[in-house]
């Protein structure tokens, strides 16, 4: 039930009102039975449809009273010629039409519609149902039942009639959208746009549009995001028209250590079992790449664990041919790689904006100075989303956008933990890009939130990730070759035994000042960890005897 | 500042009443009378739904008549077809199969027929391009998609199916702000954005979509004024979209990119305290829907009265973990 407010009335009303309604309910229920039974008897007659049809004014939602209906008319078509059954559909389009002024979101009420588009069709009836959905977006434009009508009947319109009604009623659902898309805060106009744009120019990104419509909706976009900086609609459209086909997915490190094998790609891979790893010089063990090898939300990401120590692997990727356009397929030649060896990719970081996208940020840049601290906020994620996607490691990204997400953490507070993290990860990007020691990995005190990012330096031995803000360290499973863990100072409650399977180099672990007040996955995380010594407690921190059961049973050294 | 929000009063309830919803809950199936009973029951099954998982996440299971609700099931089961009804003498649909199938798992009363049949109708609903038809008569939308692997899953049969497929026919209504509507034209919508991020977990694909995008646009649901979240942009919030977008945020693992503690307050501000149960917003009508919905999403939000419940499933985590699913 939405939007209905609660009325407060006597009792005495109120019991008036309910034996009303339950008289009327009651009648309701004895119509329905004696339809149910009609229909058990296998009748097509005339007063199935009387009465399905009052049923259906009152309650739109019985999708099985339509189901019969369709059945009789289906039943019924053959003893009639073909403009009686036009005649019919007609009138339950009629029918269709009180329903949806009961409730114009019944799913089963629109769904009969189509029913009856597909059944008769004609350009009349299309333009009539066209002309239906114009009036009931103008009473509510955000009904999405009806938005997606409108696509349907606009598909219905035949290839050949196409040309003939193209200016006179395809023009004319342009028109209607431009029409709606100045009110500016209508995003399903802004949806069915993006979604016109697609189909007209056969792309599915808004950086790939030709160069002159990109202008005109550059244009057509900049006004509401002038007027009104706060409405989100136009500014989720503005950032889909600085969003440019992705690369195809290239790995950027492999790293392999024992068992345990880390690819880092530039993109998320979007075809997991495009790519192949081969051991031994007869092309031996075979092994897939499967989703659950997929480390954090990036998709780029990926620790796999080997069957067997095998001393080289080589990768290679399936050609895919990427045709559907929404799976970039993962190009590379074949990369071979020794235990402790590291393969890093050579290409180097684009690091200048396209010249479209930097006209935008400019004229954001602008913007930004006329506003106010809560009205920015938009327009600091869109220049931020403009940098990170278009030159994730250029030094300016990592400056800039580090700005401009802190500022965002006071300015937009209750979705400052997406803000940090960004951070966190611009933080590691920054550090990582400035560290000369290859084997350590120093991350202490940056306000860190999550440890998105070390995975550059997978072949790191020794990790100190201390006096932070992370709650959890699954992270580490990227780091196959790590001796040595500082998490001291930081918000972990939970210590996770399965963070730390596959670490077969591991021998301590410190995490110190550290609020943990229990241990999972101890008995469950296997292959059986090796002997490492943990340091817990610290300060003012109790340690549990049960922290230190849980700890010891994985085998491992506690010292409190 | 959103324009489309509420405020919550300064005296709606600030504490889970959690007696009174079981009581709700309770009085709720017993008027079957009742206006809003009678026209409810082309859903029935989904009702019973709601009502079941409510009052196990309440530790209430005695307050319904478990043997008279597997009866109905039973009654609703169609031979010919395989799938379940909403209420008998309505036709099968793979809502109320889903419904139904999530009711027998909760009280571990599988039945081999049930499970024969489910797998059949099921089967025969998806689509040459991979999408799902709701029945016989060919409506199609994600939601079908995520009805149709949801309650495979739980079955253990999910190769009944055409899996990669139906990921496929998903990842095809992807929109350009990185959520999921409908079908493969439609506008974002929070409640399609749960069913298909529901399937792409199911079918362990969630890393084939931009994650920290739709994790973002899903954050952004969070309202200023109220706390509470709305399913799109520039629209009134609503406690059932406290479920469809927390559990999708917790589906995609970024809980903390949204205000836990503002949310927690509007979803108690939407109880009703004279009645019990949950409305849509602060001072309307309550339902079984909202008060499900209100409760799952107070339990993953930590309140520590109601058990723990799966962000994928809808119910009871205990339950997914008996059937080796979680
Ligand atoms: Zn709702």
């Amino acid at each position: 039930m939405h939007g209905r407010v609660k009325v407060r009335t006597s009792a005495e009303q109120a019991e008036i009102k309910r034996k009303e309604r339950q008289k009327q309910a009651q009648q309701f229920a004895a119509v329905k039975n004696k339809i149910f039974t009609l229909r058990a008897e296998g009748s097509h007659a005339p007063e199935a449809m009387d009465m399905t049809a009052r049923l259906l004014e009152q309650n739109p939602d019985v999708a099985t009273l339509f189901n019969y209906r369709r059945e009789i008319l289906l039943h019924n078509k053959k003893d009639m010629t073909e403009e009686e059954y036009a005649g019919k559909i007609k009138e339950e389009l009629q029918l269709s039409t009180t329903c949806l002024k009961r409730n114009p979101k019944s799913y089963s009420a629109w769904h009969h519609r189509r029913w009856c588009v597909l059944q008769v069709g004609g350009e009349d009836v299309l333009q009539q149902e066209l002309a239906l959905t114009t009036r009931y977006l103008g009473l509510d434009e955000r009904n999405f039942h009806c938005w997606d009508y409108r696509r349907f009947v606009v598909s219905q319109i035949p290839p050949e009639a196409q040309a003939k009604i193209d200016e006179k009623q395809f023009a004319k659902v342009a028109a209607d959208v431009d029409k709606v898309v100045e009110n500016f805060s209508n995003y399903s106009a802004w949806h069915y746009r993006s979604k016109l744009l697609m189909a007209e120019h056969s792309v599915q990104f808004g950086l790939e549009l030709p160069a002159a419509v990109w202008k005109e909706e550059l244009a057509l976009v900049t006004d509401p995001i002038f007027i009104d900086p706060v409405d989100q609609s136009s500014w989720i459209y503005l950032q889909w028209l600085l969003t440019p086909r992705p690369a195809p997915a290239r790995p950027r490190v492999v790293f392999l250590h024992n068992r345990t094998l880390v690819i880092v790609c530039d993109q998320p891979v979007k075809v997991a079992d495009a790519i192949t790893i081969t051991s031994g010089d007869d092309g031996g063990a075979r092994v897939c790449v499967q989703s659950s090898s997929c480390v954090g939300r990036s998709g780029a990401v990926w620790t796999l664990h080997l069957a067997e120590h095998c001393p080289a692997v080589t990768i290679t990727a399936a050609e895919c041919d990427g045709s559907d356009g929404s799976q970039p397929p993962l190009v590379t030649g074949a990369i071979e790689v020794r235990q402790d060896g590291l393969w890093r990719s050579a290409a180097a970081a684009v690091t200048a904006l396209p010249e479209r996208v930097q006209g935008v940020v400019d004229m954001l840049l602008e913007l930004l100075a006329d506003l106010t601290e809560t009205d920015m906020r938009a327009c600091l994620q869109t220049l931020a989303y403009a940098y990170t996607t278009h030159v994730p490691d250029a030094a300016d990204t990592k400056r800039l956008c580090l700005q401009w997400f802190t500022q965002l953490q006071t300015a937009d507070p209750l979705r400052r933990g997406f803000y940090r993290e960004m951070c966190s990860r611009l933080n590691i990007a920054q550090q990582l890009s400035e560290a000369d020691d290859d084997t350590t990995l120093s991350l202490s005190s940056l306000h860190l939130s999550c440890l998105d990012g070390i995975e550059s330096a997978c072949h790191a031995k020794y990790v100190d990730v201390s006096d932070n803000a992370l709650t959890t360290l699954a992270r580490l499973s990227v780091l196959p070759r790590v001796e040595s863990v500082n998490a001291s100072g930081n918000h972990i409650s939970t210590l996770d035994m399965a963070w730390f399977q596959g670490l077969s180099s591991l021998q301590r672990v410190d995490v110190r000042n550290n609020p943990i007040t229990s241990v999972c996955n101890a008995a469950t995380a296997a292959p059986p960890l090796p002997r490492v010594e943990v340091h817990i407690g610290g300060g003012a921190v109790q340690v549990s005897a049960d922290v230190v059961d849980a700890l010891k049973s994985a085998g491992w050294t506690v010292i409190v | 500042m959103e324009r489309k929000d509420v405020d919550l009063p300064a005296d709606a309830p600030k504490a889970f009443l959690r007696q009174q919803h079981i009581d709700y809950i309770e009085q709720w199936n017993k008027r079957k009378g009742e206006f809003e009973y009678v026209m409810s029951e082309y859903l029935r099954m989904s009702g019973l739904y709601w009502c079941v998982t409510a009052l196990e996440l309440l530790d209430s299971r005695d307050k319904l008549d478990t043997a008279a609700v597997l009866k109905f099931i039973d009654e609703c089961f169609d031979d010919a077809s395989g799938g379940f009804s909403a209420s008998q003498g309505h036709d099968p649909h793979l809502l109320y199969t889903l419904s139904a199938v999530q009711i027998l798992c909760i009280y571990d009363a599988m039945q081999q027929k049930y499970v024969d049949g489910a797998c059949k109708f099921i089967a025969a609903l998806q689509r040459e391009d991979g999408s799902f038809q709701g029945d016989e008569w060919g409506e199609v939308d994600t939601r079908f998609s995520f009805c149709a692997l949801a309650a495979l899953s739980l079955l253990g049969k999910l190769d009944a199916i055409n899996v990669d497929a139906a990921v496929q026919h998903v990842l095809r209504c992807l929109n350009f702000d990185g959520g999921f509507g409908v079908g493969t034209e439609s506008e974002s919508h929070a409640g399609q954005i749960y069913c298909c991020v529901g399937v792409l977990t199911i079918a362990n694909r969630l890393y084939s979509i931009d994650q920290t995008k739709l994790g973002l646009w899903l954050s952004q649901r969070q309202l200023e004024r109220s706390g509470g979240f709305n399913g799109r942009p520039e629209k009134l919030p609503d406690v059932c979209y406290s479920w469809w977008v927390l559990s999708s945020i917790q589906m995609l693992q970024c809980q903390d990119w949204i205000d836990a503690d503002r949310l927690k307050a509007f979803i108690l501000a939407c109880q009703d305290d004279e009645s019990g149960g949950f409305a849509d917003r602060p001072g309307d009508m309550v339902d079984p829907f909202h008060t499900l919905f209100g409760i799952a999403a107070l339990s993953m939000l930590g309140e520590s009265d109601i058990d723990r419940v799966n962000c994928v499933y809808c119910m009871p985590h205990r339950v997914i973990q008996r059937l080796g699913l979680a």
